[in-house]
Formats: structure tokens, C-alpha cells, sequence
């Protein structure tokens, strides 16, 4: 209309045109609205390469040198490498150039092989690779992996290509530690998040409490992924996890609640997968607490193992022997000396030999479903023997104050190592090592001791594994660390995640670089 | 009668005397049982209260763990069994027994500690104590109850506790819990009923001839005070069940293996996904009825004595 024409002369015309422009203003606004980073989240996945993934917990950083939980590197595993990596009980090289050069029983280099660049675009060179690790040995980062690298006493770039390592002392594990170790820029060792890394994807975005977002590197020296972009959203509750992959509102559920497994296998729209993975279960009898070795024994044969593994985890695990499970290096060295069933009869005399009387002590637990299940087995199998057991059950952070203060009989905690530190037997071994600050249960035998040492010093091999399993089974004669079972790791996907590795589930890793979406 | 060698004075004021009290409540018995919605809420709380009571006495073990883990409802175990094979109805009666003793605990600690606020803030009302007790019962008023649980189970933890070398097991912290919270209300009924029967013409009376304020407080005013406080004790026995659940679901109230229905209820939730339907249904059943039928009670209670209503 120009402005010498007289106005439309119908209310109808005029209606009709604020009609028009208010739906026509909520069309633009509307999409907006939803388009926040809230609803976009929590709408059912779209056709467009985008893989949706529900995560328990969200971590307080995405730096994978701060945190070493399953609910990080599950993340940050797709962004950041690894100098090696295992395949099956061998490791490998990834971002490294062959195998590390032994030049004497305290020194060795690695190559980082040439033309890897970081999804920013600068190369990466031997100074990220001695960045990453001074950090973790010393650095911001020690905290998780001090103890992890205690023989290391120096990591020096000596050229752009070769890191130079020293050790305290002769110490076989370097390899392993590489294939732990993600690499970092050397300028973001401290760095929260949208860390450069090496890997198939970038990180995007992180919202509070919502989600995390990684897209495709079309970069990536292999070739770009399949699928362009992947949304980890924070779903805490376990219930709600299911319900969203039952319902096709996620792709991926990794670590789906053990009485849910068999009943979403059955599912048509699902694939699920449960393999045996070092989910470490650290249960620990306290030495300080139970004193007498004859006394634990009698614990550890009043546990009904088979009725932790049928109802805690309804029967996707397998009874624990020791702190080696069937999914760690070594397993194939350990013995067998406790029955699914508890030996009640043996484990009364046990107690009679320990001196009768009556045995009386706290068990802490953590408050997730899981341990509470497994603590009232256990605490019940226990009062039958005429222990007086305590249970209580605490909050992580109410957990972890407790369980360093020592002042428990028993306690246990759910940890998915292999996440971390692949088929290692390190971490479920550390804490029988009377050395270790970890070491909270007290537990002292020389011979496991000098086992560990042994094990330390030689590179991984047959050799090396059976080390760990000597010391694993002493722990399990004299219970230091025995866990009742070794729990699965089940992950359920949609019928239309297609390619995802197996192989990497049996660490508890998750590998999405060659997923795509039907 | 006057004693001339003496101060002590015999009185005799039917109106405020404990027969009234008595009198009060029988009238309110027969009144209850005129009102239909009041009958059925005396049958649900009864019914509660005798589960509560004599079904631990009769039932299985609670405790017992066997293989028949997440079974139906059979015979054999009318509310069927949870994922570690205990007998549901067993955990759900001691869970009603556990409810009903913190029920009761809490709102007795509630009265023990309001009615002496109340009737002191309403007998000397408008005074400087009158201001503080009133203050104080605010500032409590104006904590939420999850949130005071939060931050005294967040530092003490949710197990037992000694004082004065007494041990109390973690049951008595809800009570303690759900007792402070309650207060503020009964001090305020208390104190606005004594607000009113300070200006009667018995007190009046009972001053001018000297007898002691306590005597009037305790002897004369709290008897007549007693009904809308009773009223606000009914309705809180339920709000106390209701607590108690709700805490034992978040993982700060009592905590397994001891069953209580709200973490019975927490437990379940886990397997609905399973079809497990008795798991939350019967223990969920058993709350809705206490709750119900106290509300129901204290409702017919509140209208009986209510002058407008009435």
C-alpha cells in the first residue's frame, strides 16, 4: 500500500492480516524457542548423523588428564589419543612411531609420528607428548596419575619428534602408561574443556547439566567419521536411561542397570552387549579391622557369591577369585578356592580358630543401587556367621571421606578401569600393595608385595601377567581385596547405530569413530 | 471456701475443668460418627494402626533373604517379594510399623516443645516474649523440611547417635526431624487459642483471687486449647508419614536393610521397568491409607470443632 491509498475498509482484511502476522511472527519465534539448547536436547534424535548418547553422571571437567572416570573418557576418548593402544592383550602403536626404544634399564624414547596435527590445526610434537606427561606425574594432573607414574623421574622433548624418559629405577610399565595416557595440547594441559585433540571428533559445546556436543573432524588423518556429531546428554537416573532407549529417544546407553539387561535384549529395536570388561568391583575386608587372616577367610567363605551375581547383577557377572577378573590380564593364572556357593561349616571353624568371640564392624557403602544390593547380601551372609555387621550407606563424597579415614570392616565401590587404564591389572592390584597410600584395608603380605615390585619391572608380556596373578591370588588366600564378582559391561544401542567395535567394549571403552546411522 | 489462716482457696469451675474435657470428648466421638467421610477415615487409620501394630507380630522375618527374587503375589507371600526375595508384606507392615512410630514420636516431641511456647506467647501476648517466641517459631516455620533434613543428615550423617551416653538409633533423628518442623504449627494454634482464652472471664477471676499464672495456664487454659491442637496433631500425623516416606526415598531417613515404606518405595521404582507392579503398588497402597484416613479424621475433627462449620 502507498501511502496516498485509503486503508483497508473491512475488519475482516484487518483481522485476517494480524491473524497472518502472528502466526507468521510464531513461526519465527517458535523454532527459536525451541531451538534452545534445552528442547533441542531432549527431542527424539533426527535423521541428520547426529548419535545420541545418555551419560549417568557429568563430569566437572573434560580435560582427560583432571579425571579418569568412565563418564569422561567416554567423551573426551573420541577427541583426545592415545600414544598406543591395546588390541586385545597387545599394545599397538596409534599416535607414536613404532615401539619404544629401550636404551637402558632407566632410559627410552618414543617417536610421534609425523604429520598428526590437532583438529586446531598445530602439529603435534614431542613437546605435547612431555607436556601431557609431566603433567600427569607431577603437574595439575597428578592427583589422578601420580601413583601411576611414580618410576618416572623426568619426561624431556629432545627433538620435535622424539620424547626422551627417565626413570627412578628400572620399571616395565611405560608402554601400558602410554596406552593410558591421552595427549594433550601442551598449552591446555590445565585446561576444563574444548580441549584440541588428535581425534575423529571436536568438541563443540558443553551445557550445564544438559549436555555435551562433539562434531565431526573432517580433518581427522584417517578420514572424517560417519557421523556428524555426537550429543552426550546427562541423565542420572537410571530408570529414565531406559526408558529412553526403549522409547528410541537416545541411541546409546552404556552401563544400563543390570536388572534391565536381559529384558531390553528382548527387545526388537535394540542391539545389547554384554561382554566381560574391567569393571573393577574394590571390595576390601580391613586388616586393621579383622586382624586375624583365619577370621577373614571365614568372611570370605560365608559370601554367597552366586546370589551376588544372580540378583546384584542378574547374572551378567562372573564370581570374583581376587582382585583380577576374568576381562584383566592375568586372569588365566588365578585359582579358583572359593565356591559360588558360602561354606558355612568352614567358615564357622575358621572363626572358631581365630578365637570365637564375637566379630563386630562397620561395612560403608555408597548409596547406588548396586552396592546397597550387594551390602545387604553380604551384611546378611555375615550375620548368619554371628558378625555383627553395620551397615551404612553414604553419599560418593560421605564415602570417600570414610573409606581414607580406615575406620571400616568392609567396604566395596564400582569402578570401570578399563576405561582408563584397558586390560591392566595396575589398578586392581594397587591397593593390596602395602605401599600404597591406597592400601586403606591395611592389608601386608611381603610376598604379594614382592610380586607387584616384580610386575612393575617387567614389560608387559605372559611374564608380567603372571606376576600380577600370584600377587592376585595371595590376596585372595590372605583377603586383602576380594571381590565377589566381576560384573559385565552392558551397553544397549538402537537397531540403527550400525558399526560399532566390539572389541573396544571389552575394555569398557566406547569407539564411535566408525558408527553411522541408519 | 475462704480460709482465713490460710491462702489456700479451693475452686471449683466445672467450665474449665478436665471433665469438660471428658465431656468434649465423647461428644466428639458420636458427632465423628455422624459424618460419613469422618467413619471412613476412622476404619482407614484404625485399620493402619492394627497393621501396623499386630502384623510385624505375625508376618515373616522382613529381613530374610531367599532365591525367589521379584516374584508375583502368591499365597505363599500375599504382596508378592522385592529383587532380594523378602516378603513383601512383612517389610510393608514393619515399614507401616516404622511410620507410625515416628508418626506419633514426632508429632508428641512437636507438642512437648510448642505447647509451652504457645501457651507462655499466648498468655503474655503482646509482650517482648511474645515477640521472641514468635520470632524464633517463624524463623523455624520458614525452614523446609527436606532442606533442614539435608543439612543435619548432610553433617551427622543418617545413622544413629548417642547423647548423654543414650544411644538413639537413626529413627529418632526423623523423629527429632519432623518433630522441630511441626512445632511452629502447634505453637501458633496454641498460642491464638490462649490469646483468646486469656480474655474470658474465669481467668480474670482466677487472677484477682491469685492463683499462680502457672496453675492458670497449665490447670485452666490448656484444657480449653487442647482441641484445635489436637485438630493440627491429627493433620500432622499424616504430614509425619508423609516425611518419613519421603526422606526414606531420598536416601536420608532410615536406611535399608530396616524397611520403611518410603525406601520400599525407592527400591521399587528401579524395577517397574520389569513389570514388578506389586513392588511399589502395596506399600504405596499402605501409605494412601494412612495418610487418607488421618487427613480424613483431622478434617472431621477440625469441622466438628469449628464454630462456623458447626
Amino acid at each position: 500500500m502507498t501511502r496516498g491509498d485509503a486503508p483497508p475498509k473491512h475488519g475482516s482484511t484487518r483481522k485476517r492480516l494480524l491473524t497472518g502476522a502472528a502466526a507468521a511472527g510464531a513461526g519465527l519465534v517458535l523454532p527459536g524457542a525451541t531451538g534452545s539448547a534445552l528442547a533441542s536436547v531432549f527431542r527424539a534424535p533426527k535423521k541428520s548423523g547426529a548419535l545420541y548418547v545418555d551419560l549417568e553422571l557429568e563430569s566437572p571437567s573434560f580435560n582427560p588428564l583432571l579425571n579418569n572416570y568412565q563418564h569422561l573418557r567416554w567423551v573426551t576418548d573420541q577427541v583426545n589419543e592415545t600414544m598406543y593402544v591395546y588390541q586385545g592383550a597387545k599394545i599397538v602403536p596409534l599416535l607414536a612411531d613404532g615401539m619404544p626404544k629401550v636404551i637402558d634399564q632407566l632410559n627410552a624414547q618414543v617417536k610421534v609420528k609425523s604429520g598428526i596435527k590437532f583438529n586446531n590445526g598445530h602439529p603435534l610434537t614431542a613437546a605435547d607428548v612431555a607436556a601431557t606427561f609431566n603433567a600427569a606425574r607431577g603437574g595439575v594432573a597428578a592427583a589422578i596419575w601420580k601413583s601411576h607414574l611414580q618410576p618416572l623421574a623426568s619426561v624431556t622433548a629432545i627433538d620435535s619428534h622424539t620424547v626422551h624418559f627417565t626413570f627412578k629405577q628400572p620399571w616395565g610399565l611405560l608402554l601400558e602408561k602410554m596406552a593410558d595416557i591421552p595427549i594433550v595440547p601442551a598449552s591446555a594441559v590445565n585446561v576444563n574443556e574444548k580441549l584440541p585433540g588428535t581425534g575423529p571428533f571436536i568438541f563443540e559445546n558443553h551445557v550445564q547439566g544438559q549436555s555435551v556436543t562433539l562434531a565431526a573432524n573432517p580433518h581427522y588423518r584417517l578420514g572424517a567419521p560417519k557421523l556428524s556429531q555426537i550429543v552426550f546428554r546427562f541423565v542420572p537416573d537410571a530408570g529414565t536411561r531406559t526408558v529412553n532407549i526403549l522409547s528410541g529417544q537416545t541411541h546409546v546407553s552404556p552401563a544400563i542397570p543390570y536388572p534391565n539387561v536381559t529384558q531390553l535384549a528382548k527387545n526388537h529395536k535394540l542391539n545389547v552387549y554384554d561382554v566381560p570388561a574391567p569393571v573393577d568391583l574394590l571390595f576390601w575386608i580391613s586388616s586393621q579391622a579383622v586382624p586375624d587372616v583365619r577370621a577373614r577367610q571365614a568372611l570370605a567363605y560365608a559370601i554367597d557369591r552366586k546370589a551376588v551375581v544372580d540378583t546384584v547383577f542378574g547374572g551378567h557377572a562372573e564370581i570374583g577369585q581376587g582382585p583380577i577378573g576374568p576381562a584383566i590380564l592375568g586372569y588365566q593364572y588365578t585359582t579358583k578356592p572359593y565356591g559360588p556357593k558360602p561354606d558355612l561349616t568352614k567358615a564357622k571353624s575358621l572363626l572358631q580358630a581365630a578365637g570365637g568371640g564375637s566379630l563386630s564392624f562397620d561395612y560403608i557403602s555408597t548409596t547406588d543401587q548396586v552396592s546397597q544390593t550387594m551390602a545387604q547380601i553380604i551384611a546378611q551372609n555375615w550375620q548368619a556367621l554371628g558378625v555383627n555387621v553395620n551397615l551404612q550407606f553414604l553419599e560418593l563424597a560421605a564415602w570417600q571421606n570414610s573409606w581414607l579415614s580406615g575406620n571400616w570392616g568392609a567396604t566395596c565401590i564400582t569402578s570401570l578401569d578399563g576405561v582408563a587404564v584397558g586390560p591392566s591389572p595396575f589398578i586392581a592390584t594397587a591397593t593390596i600393595q602395602s605401599t600404597n597410600f591406597l592400601d586403606l584395608e591395611k592389608f601386608k603380605d611381603p610376598q604379594v608385595d614382592q610380586d607387584l615390585a616384580n610386575a612393575y619391572v617387567t614389560p608387559n608380556g605372559p611374564r608380567q601377567w603372571k606376576y600380577y596373578a600370584d600377587a592376585s591370588n595371595r590376596s585372595a588366600t590372605e583377603v586383602g581385596q576380594l571381590p565377589p564378582a566381576f560384573p559385565n559391561f552392558c551397553v544397549a544401542t538402537s537397531k540403527k547405530v550400525h558399526g560399532l567395535p566390539t572389541k573396544p567394549l571389552t575394555q569398557g571403552k566406547l569407539n564411535f569413530y566408525p558408527v553411522s546411522l541408519a | 471456701m475462704l480460709d482465713g489462716g490460710s491462702a489456700t482457696v479451693a475452686l471449683h469451675l466445672p467450665s474449665t475443668r478436665w471433665a469438660s474435657v471428658r465431656h468434649t470428648a465423647r461428644t466428639v466421638a458420636a458427632s465423628l460418627n455422624r459424618n460419613w467421610l469422618t467413619r471412613i477415615g476412622v476404619l482407614l487409620t484404625a485399620a493402619f494402626i492394627l497393621a501396623a501394630l499386630i502384623g510385624p507380630l505375625v508376618a515373616e522375618n522382613p529381613l530374610a533373604l531367599t532365591s525367589s527374587t521379584l516374584q508375583p503375589p502368591t499365597w505363599a507371600h500375599p504382596f508378592g517379594t522385592d529383587n532380594l526375595g523378602r516378603d513383601l508384606l512383612a517389610r510393608s507392615l514393619s515399614g507401616a510399623r516404622v511410620s507410625l512410630f515416628v508418626a506419633i514420636m514426632s508429632v508428641a516431641l512437636g507438642l512437648i516443645i510448642a505447647l509451652p511456647v504457645g501457651l507462655t506467647a499466648g498468655f503474655l501476648g503482646g509482650t517482648w516474649v511474645d515477640d521472641l517466641l514468635m520470632g524464633v517459631t517463624d524463623v523455624i516455620l520458614a525452614l523446609p523440611l527436606f532442606v533442614l533434613a539435608l543439612f543435619v543428615l548432610g553433617i551427622t550423617g543418617t545413622g544413629g547417635f548417642t547423647v548423654a551416653g543414650i544411644a538413639f538409633g537413626p529413627a529418632w533423628k526423623v523423629v527429632g526431624l519432623i518433630g522441630i518442623s511441626a512445632m511452629p504449627f502447634f505453637a501458633r494454634v496454641a498460642r491464638a487459642a490462649a490469646l483468646v482464652e486469656r480474655q474470658e472471664d474465669y481467668v480474670n477471676a482466677l487472677r484477682v483471687v491469685g492463683v499462680p499464672r502457672r496453675r492458670i495456664v497449665w490447670g485452666e487454659i490448656l484444657p480449653n486449647v487442647l482441641p484445635p491442637v489436637i485438630v493440627q496433631a491429627f493433620l500432622w500425623m499424616a504430614i509425619a508419614i508423609f516425611a518419613e516416606a519421603g526422606l526414606s526415598f531420598l536416601g536420608l531417613g532410615i536406611q535399608p536393610p530396616s524397611p520403611t515404606l518410603g525406601n520400599i518405595l525407592a527400591n521399587a521404582s528401579s524395577t517397574l521397568l520389569l513389570g514388578a507392579w506389586w513392588f511399589s503398588v502395596f506399600p504405596g497402597v499402605l501409605l494412601v491409607v494412612a495418610i487418607v484416613g488421618l487427613n480424613l479424621v483431622g478434617d472431621g475433627l477440625n469441622d466438628l470443632l469449628d464454630p462456623q462449620v458447626r
